[in-house]
């Protein structure tokens, strides 16, 4: 790869001084590590603007940015359309995730399903969901830090990149394992000013350069695009919609975006640290205004690089458009710029890998010591959740780096795709309809992802496409991506299973909606047969429904 | 037993949700909440639809060097920032002090 527009010495210095500084803010948070909750949740107290911040740039991927303002220099409209549909998908996280989830108060999702179904199954599939989505993700977080390692360090050794892959994972756990969530939080709402403050000045910089005429900016990015096989312009909609699929293809990605971004646990689970259930509703609402705004500067930027420097200049093919954003950067900028971006990029990758872990981290050891019926001393929850940092750390950096070598960036629809199956239907389903029940958990969750991976096995992800985990083999039968028919599935499923099984518990649902509306908790009844009630069958199947 | 402070938690839970303070809550709450999402999900995939199925519709010019797709994306990205505001205003006005008070009252009384 060429990378003539790169700038690895200005980056590698300002990632030095970027490094240091988090490693602080990790550093600082140390002291504030007295408690399990501590440890999981900054005890509660991230406020609405520091957590709209985090949850931003929990947003923000690699792909999110580079590759996105590649695809728009490419696909123009149908690229917009794309970015659109993530922005979209933030409205779901506001109305059924932020404010609800935070006034349960809960640490993991399996705190919310207990309360409408059997513990365990609540607890496994909560540590089974978050796990797998973990995994998939971090590894295309990896994946994502080799091309930033070649891309703008012009590491071109694959020993190199493997080691550099490996550092950023290994900053990852530290950052983790000293600062808990509250270090993790504080690297993220700096990886998002960062994010914010760059844009902002790159949009600025092209605007002045063509004073401020968008009229004239929007007719030069379409005379001077790359013309498409399909013959479309690029501000007209067919670029993507008319592969050789058809138009499903694309339909398939705006759905998975909109359906399945706001069920990622590590996004969700951020909610649960906010000081109440208004401030989650407001961190969320502010993330999405942020993504907004951010996308639209993504497009502007996409644009701008065509007008400003011709379509045949900037990357052309899919592997290629992520070099789009460095090159405009160098363009605008100079080295400085361009240096700034790649030290930016390098906090990107770290930032997502850290906050992936904390959910990870959490999941396995409240859920799993909860699945052992044990209640841990909290120092000992403490050393616990410190051990699991590191050996799910390492177990993951270890195998991100072998995975480096093969096409996994498809597992990001796929895990898009997960979540949007096996956790927006049972969150769903928990908060608004009375009769659901374990049966129904344990279809939609366990059935939504069975349902995925059948799809993600037989679709162009994962065969008989360039971009497929195995591009020489061709055993795809479906050529959208899964989620477009797994949602639906899971519903159906979640469905189903509520009313193949008789088990109900009014009181249980009656106690999610006081509590997901108010944030109401009322103290535990001494009594204990009376307190544990929602764990015997008698009693759940017991209560008569009341005619509401 | 009898009186409020004795009954199980659960029963509690099940009291606070059927009184019509509650009630009234919920309604509002969810009642914004459908009509929003109706809206939004309803819009989204009418956007992709038309996009994927009437490109001549998304390509007729607009002055401006603009064509009615671009229009529509711009109108997307507006919608989210006025439908989340919207209901950010909503919930601070009309659902928190609500919520708020039946919550006092609840950890009130079971002290």
């Amino acid at each position: 790869m060429n990378n003539g527009f790169a700038a690895p010495a200005i980056a590698a210095a300002i990632s030095i001084g970027l490094v240091a500084v988090l490693l602080g803010m990790a550093v600082t948070a140390r002291r504030t590590q007295h408690s399990p909750d501590d440890f999981y949740l900054a005890g509660r107290r991230i406020g609405p603007g520091q957590n709209a911040l985090a949850l931003f740039a929990g947003f923000v991927l690699f792909t999110t940015i580079f590759t996105m303002t590649g695809h728009v220099s490419l696909n123009g409209l149908d690229a917009i359309l794309f970015s659109a549909a993530f922005a979209m998908s933030w409205l779901i996280a506001l109305f059924f995730f932020a404010g609800p989830l935070r006034n349960i108060r809960g640490t993991t999702i399996a705190d919310v399903f207990a309360l409408r179904a059997d513990p365990r199954t609540a607890r496994v599939a909560s540590i089974v969901v978050t796990l797998l989505l973990f995994l998939t993700y971090s590894i295309v977080m990896m994946e994502g830090g080799g091309i930033v390692a070649r891309m703008l360090f012009g590491i071109g050794s694959e020993t190199g990149r493997s080691i550099m892959v490996a550092g950023m994972g290994v900053l990852a756990i530290v950052i983790v394992l000293v600062g808990g969530m509250l270090g993790t939080t504080r690297v993220l709402a700096t990886k998002g000013v960062l994010i914010i403050g760059i844009l902002a000045v790159l949009t600025v910089i092209a605007l002045v350069k063509y004073r401020f005429n968008l009229v004239q900016l929007l007719g030069d990015a379409q005379a001077k695009a790359v013309p498409h096989p399909s013959g479309s312009d690029l501000l007209a909609p067919g670029r993507e919609f008319n592969g050789p699929a058809g138009p499903i293809v694309h339909i398939s990605k705006l759905f998975v975006a909109f359906v399945g971004h706001a069920a990622l646990p590590y996004m969700f689970m951020r909610y649960f640290t906010a000081t109440s259930g208004p401030d989650a509703r407001r961190s969320a609402g502010w993330a999405g205004i942020l993504t907004t705004g951010f996308y639209m500067c993504v497009a502007f930027l996409g644009l701008a690089a065509v007008a400003l420097l011709g379509g045949q200049n900037i990357g052309m093919a899919p592997p290629l458009r992520d070099t789009t954003l460095p090159i405009l950067a160098d363009h605008l900028g100079g080295p400085w710029m361009a240096g700034l971006l790649g030290a930016v990029a390098l906090i990107i990758v770290v930032g997502m890998l850290a906050t992936l872990l904390m959910s990870a981290v959490t999941s396995v050891t409240r859920d799993g010591s909860a699945l052992r019926q044990v209640a841990p001393e909290p120092a000992d929850e403490l050393r616990a959740a410190r051990r699991n940092t590191v050996v799910i750390g390492a177990a993951t950096v270890l195998l991100g780096t072998v995975l480096l070598q093969v096409n996994v960036h498809v597992l990001l629809p796929v895990t898009i795709s997960f979540a949007g199956a096996a956790v927006l239907p049972a969150v769903v389903y928990s908060l608004f309809w009375k009769r659901f029940n374990t049966a129904g958990l344990r279809w939609s969750v366990f059935g939504g992802l069975a349902v995925t991976a059948i799809l993600f096995l037989f679709s162009g992800l994962m065969s008989g496409t360039p971009i497929a985990i195995l591009p020489n083999a061709d055993f795809h039968l479906v050529d959208f991506d899964p989620a477009l028919a797994s949602v639906p599935i899971a519903f159906l499923l979640g469905y189903l299973g509520t009313l193949s099984s008789r088990e109900r518990n009014d009181a249980g649902f009656a106690q999610l909606q006081v509590r997901a509306l108010t944030g109401a908790v009322l103290p535990a009844v001494r009594n204990p047969d009376v307190a544990t009630a929602p764990a015997t069958g008698a009693t759940r199947a017991g209560r008569t429904p009341s005619a509401l | 037993m009898g009186t409020t402070s004795s009954l199980s938690q659960a029963d509690r839970y099940v009291a606070v949700h059927d009184s019509a303070r509650f009630q009234t809550l919920r309604r509002q709450a969810h009642t914004f909440t459908a009509w929003a999402s109706v809206i939004f999900t309803g819009w989204w995939f009418l956007m992709i639809l038309l996009a994927a199925y009437t490109p001549g519709f998304f390509r007729q010019a607009v002055p401006g060097n603009l064509n009615v797709g671009l229009l529509l994306l711009l109108l997307t990205f507006a919608m989210v920032i006025v439908i989340t505001g919207l209901y950010l205003r909503y919930a601070r006005t009309v659902l928190d002090p609500a919520a708020d008070v039946i919550r006092a009252d609840v950890e009130g009384a079971a002290r």
